[in-house]
């Protein structure tokens, strides 16, 4: 790994008006490493996106990648990056492979068994118009153009809209490939199961501002999972509440909802005591991990 | 005024409405300022006028000095303004919501389709009302400020005549956008017969055996009474108004029994045409394949069939008036005669007795600037704002090349474009000329057509700048064709008055035909002004677009 970042920001500020996108966001992504940036809707990653590949501009602060700035050497940068644009728009008229020619056109040239192998791996069909394509089937265009070129950092916003879970795989095997090679890659997304795959850092942001940053496995062992359970009879919620790795609990008719913090053995077995018929597992609120975040760095300081 | 359907018509047009009417206000202005200080002249001129020529303009009978400009406004411009503005709001009514995809989502709503159409009639209705009162209360003003004699004409009802049409074509629009969901259909039909009917009711009445045809156009219901001298012809209003009900009626019948379409995947016209076994062959090599080596060769591609049908207008407008110039020079000679001079200079005709001034009048002063700017200004627009409107400016900035290149490529496709469509004046005029026997000079007829063509490309500019700078395509288009408008009317009518006459060098058409090429050949200077003026509008839109965060 080199020591020159893949993506540094600094004091990264963007305002619209009176709306703050982003606020003062110090950020730092290695080379050959894979960064999830994670935050809801409107949180401003796409902005900070657009902020480093200088379509818009920083109210205050700087962005660089590869060493360059973002600004001064937005040329040569683009020489170095394959991105993926969230909301992605293609030319409706232009078939699939059309759209890559243009693009490897205007890069000077790529290798096109790569974009074979890469059209194969994801069961694109580059044949028809974009415009006549589902919008998964463009999403898969959008990424091939992304990877072609075999970029040193490659910044995808939210890519797996719109792809079915198998053709989602085949891509995180594909980021795996690509972080093996060394290069980076910074993904955004709204989920942590989508970047929890794939990613060696997760960073959250929060209303502009960079919440944490912080490894995969320690951020999940914060989050606060929850464990829907169905029971063949009602089962009362306070059986759960006296646990001590237990948030919260509560039961509506057969169905019990748990809120872990910490392992779940023990819930298991509490429940494998009863008529147990079903558990799911339901996604980690994001609301609920930055929650965790927050009630750990209060207990540190209450300690400390 | 996002309470209801009906409000946010309202709020999404009632801006252009508002520019629109202040484009036909300031060209009443240029006209009544250039006019006011030459009454007795104008009487004089007025009663030599032969009266086919009057029938045109909609006023057979002298009736003050400012008919004759009020004449153009309430006869032509406000109808064309306005009705063009009908059919756009009739058109994005139904299948411009259906192309944006919106219409979905709008109907998710506990909104019936039937009531979403009665909603936008309204406001059709109402704006152009308000349009139509503001161009009326304007001109008015304008009037009375230059102390304009209105004493025998009745701008009132002419302009509930202008109401009137204009609901015709917005209708109209409507129908066709209800029944087939696609907008290009709907605008093109319309927009066709507004510019058929007005010259076919303009122009068949001069030929005797002809003039009953002339019923069958709308336009002859909305002026051949000469409301602006002889009041509302309520017979006649009737018979638009019943038009109107029917095509509203239909309007509703048809979006209830159809698919609605979503998205873009449903298609314009020209998609249909080149999926249709039929038309397949011709539209792919009409519009070429898909070039994408670089930026200012995939620009011009994608222009490429609208330029090709632009090329053909102006092609065969210029092959054809070569022959019928011998067919009708004795009457224009006539004409010629009976008009005399200072009348011909004044509005911005040349001698039409000659066979440059035939083909100035025929194809150099309005058919090819029209069509070439249309061209360009679309391309201009389109250029940044449309990618950036379509969501793909990020993606193509995000490849190794600069944005000032972006720019300066798409702006060479618009220029290689725009020289093409100079050609095809070119190319058409001399075959023309060839055919008919006329005799026009090769070099003059060159550098007029190149004239022309840097008179279009800087248009383009105008347009490419303000897309650059806002990433607007509306306002890009707007900007121009408005520009471009209001350049043309200044160089028409300023030089008419003497003390004014100096401004029409303000405009960029002073510099194409004010000192007539075709005839006197090349002008180095205008074409230095015309070169100038382009090279700037581009620096603009560089500087513009480098400094701007992209809109996403």
């Amino acid at each position: 790994m080199s020591s020159t970042p893949a993506i540094l920001t600094e004091g990264l500020t963007k305002h619209y008006g009176d709306v703050k996108a982003l606020i003062d966001l110090d950020l730092s992504v290695g080379q050959g490493e894979v960064f999830g940036f994670l935050g809801p809707n409107g949180a401003g990653k796409t902005t900070m996106i657009r902020t480093i590949l200088d379509l818009i501009r920083p109210t205050a602060g700087t962005a660089s990648i590869l060493g360059m700035d973002s600004h001064e050497k937005a040329l040569e940068i683009r020489d170095h990056i394959g991105y993926l644009p969230g909301d992605l728009a293609l030319y409706p008229k232009l078939t699939g492979m059309e759209t890559l020619r243009y693009f490897a056109n205007l890069r000077g040239g790529v290798d096109w068994t790569y974009v074979d192998e890469l059209s194969e791996r994801l069961d694109s069909d580059l044949t028809r118009r974009v415009g006549d394509l589902s919008s998964g089937n463009r999403q898969k265009v959008g990424l091939i153009q992304a990877f072609m070129s075999k970029p040193e950092v490659l910044v995808l916003d939210e890519p797996s809209t719109g792809l079915d879970p198998l053709v989602q795989q085949e891509f995180q095997a594909i980021l795996r490939a690509v972080a093996a090679e060394g290069r980076s890659v910074f993904l955004s997304s709204h989920t942590l199961s989508e970047v929890e795959r794939v990613a060696d850092r997760v960073g959250i942001i929060r209303h502009g501002k960079l919440v944490v940053v912080e490894g995969v496995e320690s951020l999940k062992s914060k989050a606060i999972r929850r464990l829907e359970l169905d029971f063949g009879a009602p089962v009362s919620a306070e059986v759960f509440t006296n646990i001590e790795s237990v948030h919260d609990a509560s039961a509506e008719g057969t169905r019990v909802s748990v809120a872990i913090d910490g392992s779940m053995t023990s819930v298991l077995r509490e429940a494998m005591a009863h008529d147990l018929v079903n558990v799911e597992n339901a996604e980690a609120d994001l609301e609920e991990i930055f929650l965790a975040y927050y009630r750990d760095t209060e207990a540190e300081k209450a300690v400390g | 005024m996002l309470a209801n359907v009906f409000t946010k018509t309202i709020r999404d047009r009632q801006l252009t409405i508002l520019i629109g009417a202040l484009g036909v206000i300031s060209v009443a202005v240029m006209g009544l300022a250039s006019y006011a200080n030459l009454d007795e002249t104008v009487v004089e001129l007025y009663e030599s006028m032969p009266e086919a020529f009057l029938s045109v303009l909609g006023m057979s009978e002298f009736a003050g000095t400012g008919s004759l400009i009020l004449g153009e406004i309430a006869n032509l411009m406000a109808p064309m303004v306005l009705g063009g503005l009908a059919i756009s709001m009739g058109t994005a009514a139904v299948a411009g919501e259906e192309r944006k995809g919106t219409f979905g989502v709008l109907l998710g709503n506990p909104l019936s389709r039937q009531s979403v159409v009665i909603s936008k009639s309204f406001a059709l209705i109402l704006l152009t009302v308000v349009g139509a009162i503001l161009i009326w209360g304007g001109s008015y003003l304008t009037a009375l400020a230059f102390d304009t004699d209105m004493s025998r004409l009745n701008l009132g009802a002419a302009m509930v005549h202008v109401v009137v049409i204009a609901l015709f074509f917005g209708f109209l629009a409507l129908f066709l956008g209800s029944w087939t969901g696609n907008g290009t259909v709907s605008s093109g039909t319309s927009t066709g017969l507004l510019i058929l009917s007005f010259l076919a009711a303009g122009l068949l009445p001069l030929v005797e055996s002809l003039s009953g045809l002339a019923k069958i156009f709308p336009w002859y219901y909305f002026n051949s009474s000469e409301p602006l001298a002889n009041g509302i012809d309520w017979g006649h209003l009737a018979v638009l108004m019943g038009a109107v009900v029917v095509f509203a009626v239909g309007a509703i019948v048809g979006v209830n029994r159809r698919d609605l379409r979503i998205g873009e995947g449903s298609g314009t016209l020209v998609q249909k045409l080149r999926e249709h076994p039929m038309t397949e062959k011709i539209v792919a090599r009409l519009g070429g394949k898909a070039k994408v080596s670089s930026v200012a060769i995939k620009t011009a591609s994608e222009s490429q069939t609208l330029a090709v049908v632009a090329g053909l207008v102006i092609l065969y407008t210029a092959l054809l008036v070569g022959p019928m110039y011998n067919g009708l020079s004795d009457v224009l000679s006539d004409f010629s005669e009976a008009i005399p001079e200072a009348l011909l200079a004044m509005i911005g005709f040349v001698d039409m007795g000659t066979p440059e001034g035939w083909y100035q009048t025929e194809v150099f002063s309005i058919t090819m600037p029209g069509a070439l700017i249309v061209v360009t200004a679309m391309m201009g627009a389109r250029a940044l704002a449309g990618e950036e409107e379509d969501n793909t400016m990020d993606l193509l900035l995000a490849n190794p090349i600069k944005r000032s290149r972006v720019v300066i490529e798409k702006a060479g496709a618009l220029a290689i474009i725009g020289l093409g469509l100079g050609f095809a004046t070119f190319a058409g005029t001399m075959a023309g000329s060839l055919i008919g026997g006329l005799d026009l000079s090769f070099a003059n007829v060159a550098v007029t057509s190149l004239l022309g063509a840097l008179l279009g490309i800087f248009f383009g500019y105008v347009a490419l700048a303000v897309s650059a700078g806002t990433g607007q395509r509306r306002a890009a288009i707007g900007v121009a064709a408005g520009l471009a408008f209001l350049a043309y009317f200044a160089n028409a009518f300023l030089p008419v008055s003497a003390t004014l006459a100096g401004w029409a060098r303000l405009s960029p058409f002073y510099y194409y035909l004010g000192n007539d090429p075709l005839v006197e050949g090349l002008n180095w200077g205008d074409a230095a002004v015309l070169i100038g003026l382009c090279v700037v509008a581009l620096g603009f839109a560089v500087f513009l677009f480098k400094r701007r965060d992209v809109r996403g």
